[in-house]
């Protein structure tokens, strides 16, 4: 599995909003890694697949709205 | 070790303990609308550990009545009859196997997966036209036979555990290569001797086996529920497996994804408050 590390020199270089959207990018990367890892023998037929999708949204969505 | 047949599974269930009178009670008054709820209420109290799991449910935050619900009749007016006998038949199912402690069986994440299929089944019976009662306890009773093994052939069932480890495979087909036969069918024989309705037996013996547009109804939603359990990963296992959503029974269900992702964060929060009836 991968792991999204965020450089400090970006985080700094692109101030709070910079380091917040790396963070937001390394949770959906970890997301993806933990959905992927799950679904590893689950086949690649359409509905499988479009639950996957549906699944990455309705995580980061949660995490948008915070809840 | 000796080999297991389903003859021996059978025994083995005549000699677990039998659900508590008003459990039993309470499962034949799904399909009656005419139940005398106060009578029923005054049965369920003589339960003090079932009463002291449905209230410290009942105080939790997803009902919003932290320390208001003081007794049994207390929760029946607050909460409905209906939520009630849900959160009793759930305690009295998850307290009717003793407590095990071993390091290649958690039991506790047993039964989380086990009520977040009964929620994620009741949230979504409505969209199949199925009673949302049978949906909860179909759901909660559908790995059942996996407790069955763990406690009548604890052996048997770890050399099942470790070959799914092993060959990184579901559990079903680890049971199926390792014993022969499968939870299902365990699962099936204890509905039945525990006088589950029919459809719910029917639901725990297929839900591994929906394919094709003739499975039953409640199975197909056990199905979709069971996925939906795996998905959410309640339980956090490492070795988690998300089984393939069958496009007959999502189909079946009959809404798109934006209303099922929608349905998704109330069963987290169900979840979340139904887990304190678990607690010791």
């Amino acid at each position: 599995m991968s792991a999204v590390v965020v450089p400090p020199a970006a985080a700094e270089a692109g101030g709070a909003q910079g380091a917040d959207a790396a963070a937001a990018l390394a949770k959906r990367a970890g997301v993806f890694d933990r959905l992927s890892h799950m679904f590893r023998r689950a086949g690649s037929e359409v509905t499988t697949q479009a639950l996957f999708r549906a699944m990455m949204e309705y995580h980061v969505e949660r995490e948008e709205t915070g809840k | 070790m000796k080999p297991i047949t389903l003859d021996d599974v059978s025994v083995g269930i005549r000699e677990l303990p039998a659900l508590p009178a008003v459990v039993l009670q309470l499962l034949e008054s799904f399909d009656n609308d005419r139940v005398d709820t106060t009578e029923l209420g005054r049965k369920i109290s003589q339960d003090q550990a079932l009463v002291a799991k449905v209230l410290r449910v009942a105080n939790s935050s997803f009902y919003g009545m932290q320390g208001r619900v003081a007794s049994m009749q207390d929760a029946i007016v607050v909460l409905g009859f209906r939520s009630v006998r849900t959160l009793v038949v759930a305690a009295a199912v998850t307290g009717s196997f003793p407590s095990t402690n071993r390091e290649w069986f958690d039991q506790q994440a047993f039964w989380k997966h086990s009520l977040a299929v009964g929620l994620a089944a009741r949230t979504f019976a409505d969209a199949l036209g199925i009673n949302t009662d049978h949906a909860f306890t179909a759901g909660l009773l559908h790995d059942i036979g996996r407790q069955v093994l763990v406690t009548c052939f604890p052996d048997h069932y770890k050399a099942v555990v470790e070959a799914r480890r092993t060959r990184d495979c579901f559990s079903i087909e680890a049971e199926q290569a390792v014993l022969g036969f499968d939870h299902t069918q365990v699962g099936a024989a204890l509905a039945a001797r525990w006088k589950f309705a029919p459809a719910i037996g029917e639901a725990v013996r297929l839900h591994h086996n929906v394919s094709g547009k003739d499975a039953p109804p409640t199975a197909a939603l056990i199905h979709l529920a069971d996925v939906t359990a795996h998905v959410l990963d309640l339980t956090g296992d490492p070795a988690a497996l998300v089984p393939s959503l069958d496009a007959a029974s999502w189909n079946r269900f009959g809404v798109g994804w934006p209303e099922y992702k929608r349905r998704l964060a109330t069963i987290e929060d169900q979840h979340r408050s139904a887990s304190l009836l678990l607690a010791a």
